[in-house]
């Protein structure tokens, strides 16, 4: 049988997953910038790749995974040094972080996916 | 008296350093990629004119800092909660603290060495500065 | 196995069938768990306490459980009820909402060694590494009694509360990936007695809770709070522990830099 996954550990589990993925992204993209030392052509092919449809589609995963991790880890060091009673507290964080995380995405997803159907892309 | 010496005290403060620190780093960061530049004029002079001017350096090298080194911290943190990866645990920090190094290392390398080779600039025609020139933005 | 009783109806009450999905664990019969299904006539009020008891008085005299004083005081029936630590005295049938079946498994993360049965020693020696006591080296046999002035007692009240059930440490996925943990509970009983002004090792307890299985193997989960069935802030007690090893203490006016809510009344 297993244990409820309830907010606060919801929370922890999507902030571990997405500092895991992060983390491997963040080594993928600076290997990628050693193409600005081997040559303007080279990086301007490189980042070709950017601008293809599925990268745009990845980058808003990208965005709402650090858009998470961030506003959580805003939320734990709160919750850590604000020395405020924390039953109802994180709970009531937990909310307004998943509220900003939508909220933040919808105009960061418009710019993102917005080439795509105007045909600048690909 | 202070307990610093208590071990991961420090990893915990500074998780909670680099954290603030790198929500405001990651927020411009992305600001100045996807809404003023925007990813389709990546180009190699649009990378040239923003490292022009030392600050944008300075806050990609932070961001490269902070990032990885937080970033090993957290995974190292990880680790640490698995018993039976704990037996393991020089090899998997040597791991780990090697990557972080070798990304710090060759990310800085580009930030700092990175000069715009003689006459690319102009072989290539800025879309970015004659957008910019015509609206102010891409937009 | 599936049995269906009908037990005494009560005038007055809504009465309805549930279906009650009881782990359960012999080494003696099987080396497995497994689990068993009784569907019993109960009432929304019902305690789950009132239930194992019929069960096992009424239907199944093999069922394990503990349990002593039926009133959330002796911490000795903690379980995993629906999901979620608590005890099963002071958690009612209306509390699992809807008609699904309410599963009910021993606490997680220590060896089951009976059905609901599971082995305490390692929760309560993790309490006991802690030095949960006052020590009083200045005070001698004779004198007057410590006393400690309201306003320092209203900073550990919420944690003098605790009943020892272990609900919160059972329910840290910290404890379930790392048997050896120190706990929220013990890392409760830490906090009190550094926040304790009568005691005067509190730096025997600080240098306890460091280290690889200590207060730093806390992610800020918060699964320890819900679980406490007397609402104590154990996610809060243990910031209070995190912050005296960051900042350490000033033994003049001890922990005065501890931002410290007074715990409400249970709602
Ligand atoms: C955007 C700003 C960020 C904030 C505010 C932030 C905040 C935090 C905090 C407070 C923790 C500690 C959690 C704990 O004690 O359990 C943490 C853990 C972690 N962070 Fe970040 N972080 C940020 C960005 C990043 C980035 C860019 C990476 C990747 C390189 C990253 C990777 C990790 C990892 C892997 C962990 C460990 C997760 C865990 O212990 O479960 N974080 N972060
Ligand atoms: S707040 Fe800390 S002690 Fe409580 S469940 Fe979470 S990790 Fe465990
Ligand atoms: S802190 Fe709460 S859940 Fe934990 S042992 Fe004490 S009473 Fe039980
Ligand atoms: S039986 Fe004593 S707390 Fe439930």
């Amino acid at each position: 049988m297993r244990y409820s996954i309830k907010e606060g550990m919801l929370s922890w589990l999507l902030h571990r997953l997405t500092g895991i993925g992060i983390f491997i992204f963040l080594i993928i993209h600076v290997m990628g910038a050693i193409y600005l030392k081997i040559g303007p052509e080279e990086w301007n092919h490189h980042v070709e790749l950017f601008n293809t449809p599925f990268f745009r589609v990845a980058e808003v995963g990208l965005m709402g995974a650090i858009l998470w991790h961030g506003l959580n880890g805003l939320r734990i060091i709160i919750i850590d040094f604000s020395g405020i009673r924390t039953s109802h507290f994180a709970k009531f964080l937990f909310w307004i972080i998943v509220f900003l995380t939508i909220l933040l995405m919808l105009p960061g997803t418009y710019i993102l996916l917005k080439p795509l159907f105007e045909g600048v892309a690909g | 008296m202070s307990y610093k010496k208590v071990p991961g005290t420090f990893a915990w403060w500074f998780q909670r350093i680099s954290g603030s620190f790198l929500i405001i780093l990651i927020f411009i960061h992305f600001i100045d990629v996807h809404f003023i530049f925007g990813v389709e004029n990546l180009e190699y002079e649009t990378v040239a004119e923003k490292w022009n001017k030392p600050f944008w350096r300075i806050m990609d090298a932070l961001m490269l800092v902070f990032g990885m080194i937080h970033g090993a911290n957290g995974i190292e943190s990880i680790l640490l909660d698995y018993k039976k990866i704990r037996k393991y645990k020089a090899y998997w920090f040597f791991f780990i603290r090697a990557i972080s190094a070798v990304t710090i290392i060759i990310g800085s390398w580009i930030i700092v060495t990175f000069s715009p080779e003689e006459g690319s600039v102009a072989k290539y025609e800025s879309p970015v500065a004659e957008m910019r020139d015509e609206s102010g933005s891409h937009e | 196995m599936s049995i269906l009783v009908n037990l005494r109806s009560r005038q007055g009450f809504i009465e309805m069938l549930r279906v009650f999905r009881i782990q359960r664990f012999n080494p003696e019969r099987e080396p497995n768990q497994w689990v068993d299904e009784y569907t019993l006539e109960v009432n929304e009020d019902d305690k789950i306490l009132d239930i194992l008891l019929k069960i096992r008085d009424e239907v199944d005299t093999t069922l394990g459980f503990r349990a002593s004083c039926a009133h959330g005081v002796c911490g000795s029936d903690g379980m995993m009820i629906d999901g979620l630590n608590r005890l099963a005295c002071q958690t009612f049938v209306g509390d699992v909402p809807g008609r699904k079946p309410i599963n009910i498994a021993p606490l997680k993360g220590v060896p089951v060694e009976k059905d609901l049965i599971v082995d305490m020693d390692p929760l309560l020696d993790k309490v006991k590494s802690v030095n949960p006591w006052v020590v009083a080296k200045e005070h001698k046999a004779g004198e007057r009694e410590l006393l400690m002035s309201q306003e320092d007692f209203e900073k550990i009240e919420d944690m003098t509360k605790c009943i020892w059930c272990s609900c919160c440490t059972t329910s840290c996925p910290s404890l379930w990936s790392d048997s050896d943990y120190l706990g929220p509970q013990a890392l409760v009983m830490a906090a009190r007695f550094i926040l304790d002004t009568r005691n005067e090792d509190a730096e025997k307890i600080i240098e306890k809770v460091g280290g690889l299985d200590g207060v730093f193997r806390c992610h800020t989960i918060g699964n320890c709070t819900d679980a406490c069935p007397r609402d104590i802030d154990v996610t809060g007690a243990i910031a209070a522990v995190k912050k005296v090893l960051l900042q350490g203490i000033d033994n003049e006016d001890k922990f005065s830099n501890i931002v410290w809510e007074k715990g409400d009344e249970k709602e």
